[in-house]
């Protein structure tokens, strides 16, 4: 994964954090959250694009990360980012198996009228129409294309997120992209002008 | 494969151009890292420390809650006035079912962080991968 701005040559790296928070270190917790929240949200919210819901399982990785901090191993392969990913989509996953999702009220909210207000209504329906297109897409379709397409993950990094081969995320792209291309072109005067 | 031959193996199947025009359309809602963040420390005190972060040396530690309840179940033996052989045993049994329904648990929290369902759809984006890519 590429380096983020945030970790510039002088902060220490994200395995150094991460031995300390294992050893029960709040700060370079703190440090290592900052780092990847933001990312982290943007990836869990367009697995699970429910924004109370998603905001909860940003919560729940982060508790995860501190509590199963000593169980990243250095030497096991997963970079600690991937780690952090497979924690988020794994939360993903399993709270899409216990509950139903529930309509995201703010998406249906009537445009103020006024000035460009038919304009975010536009933007709100295309909004709504790929969000819709991406959440009836099977779950391991869904996340390689959030990781790979949305967070700029390599299929080699998609692949170690998802415990898959390389191959295997490739025919999940395709197969995605696919099932996206057919689901959104009947929608193509809203979405692909 | 690089990215590029990705794209160009998919090339012809569909308008990858308008695909990702609409995939923008998505975008994230504003996020209150500073929020989320002080939620999440909030949280960390309720937590216990990190595994592998205990407070003694793990060579002098049970494996998880099996110890504890032994240990809970010993002092409590040892400190109850004279049982007598009834008692011990009703003592003995529902400390043993207390450390059995802990290991159960643990056992349950292990199935749950690794999910069989997930190996199953694993296995099956395999076997149609090679379908699809010949």
């Amino acid at each position: 994964m590429n380096p983020l701005p945030a970790q510039a040559a002088q902060a220490p790296p994200d395995e150094e954090l991460m031995r300390k928070v294992a050893a029960g270190d709040r700060m370079a917790f703190h440090a290592l959250a900052g780092r990847y929240m933001k990312i982290v949200h943007a990836a869990v919210y367009r697995m699970h694009p429910y924004a109370g819901d998603a905001e909860d399982l940003v919560q729940e990785t982060w508790l995860r990360v501190w509590s199963k901090a000593g169980t990243w191993r250095e030497d096991g392969g997963a970079s600690v980012s991937t780690w952090i990913y497979r924690i988020a989509s794994n939360l993903c996953i399993d709270h899409r198996r216990r509950h139903k999702p529930v309509a995201d009220i703010d998406l249906y909210e009537i445009a103020d009228g006024g000035e460009g207000a038919e304009k975010k209504m536009q933007d709100r329906q295309a909004q709504k129409i790929v969000k819709d297109a991406l959440q009836s897409l099977p779950a391991r379709q869904r996340m390689a294309l959030v990781l790979c397409y949305y967070q700029g993950l390599s299929n080699a990094e998609a692949a170690a997120i998802l415990e898959t081969s390389v191959k295997g995320v490739e025919g999940l792209l395709v197969r995605a992209r696919k099932t996206m291309y057919g689901r959104l072109k009947k929608f193509e005067g809203v979405l692909m002008p | 494969m690089t990215p590029q031959d990705f794209k160009n193996k998919n090339a012809g199947r569909f308008d990858e151009a308008a695909l990702e025009r609409a995939l923008d359309k998505f975008a994230v809602p504003p996020f209150d890292q500073g929020a989320a963040m002080a939620r999440v420390m909030r949280r960390l005190d309720d937590k216990k420390r990190p595994e592998g972060a205990a407070s003694f040396p793990r060579a002098y530690r049970w494996p998880g809650g099996m110890g504890m309840a032994a240990a809970a179940a010993a002092i409590l033996f040892w400190l109850s006035p004279a049982p007598g052989p009834d008692e011990i045993d009703r003592f003995l049994s529902s400390a043993q079912l207390a450390a059995e329904e802990i290991a159960l648990q643990e056992e349950m929290m292990a199935l749950w962080d690794d999910p069989a369902d997930a190996e199953i759809e694993h296995f099956l984006d395999e076997i149609l991968t090679e379908e699809e890519w010949g």
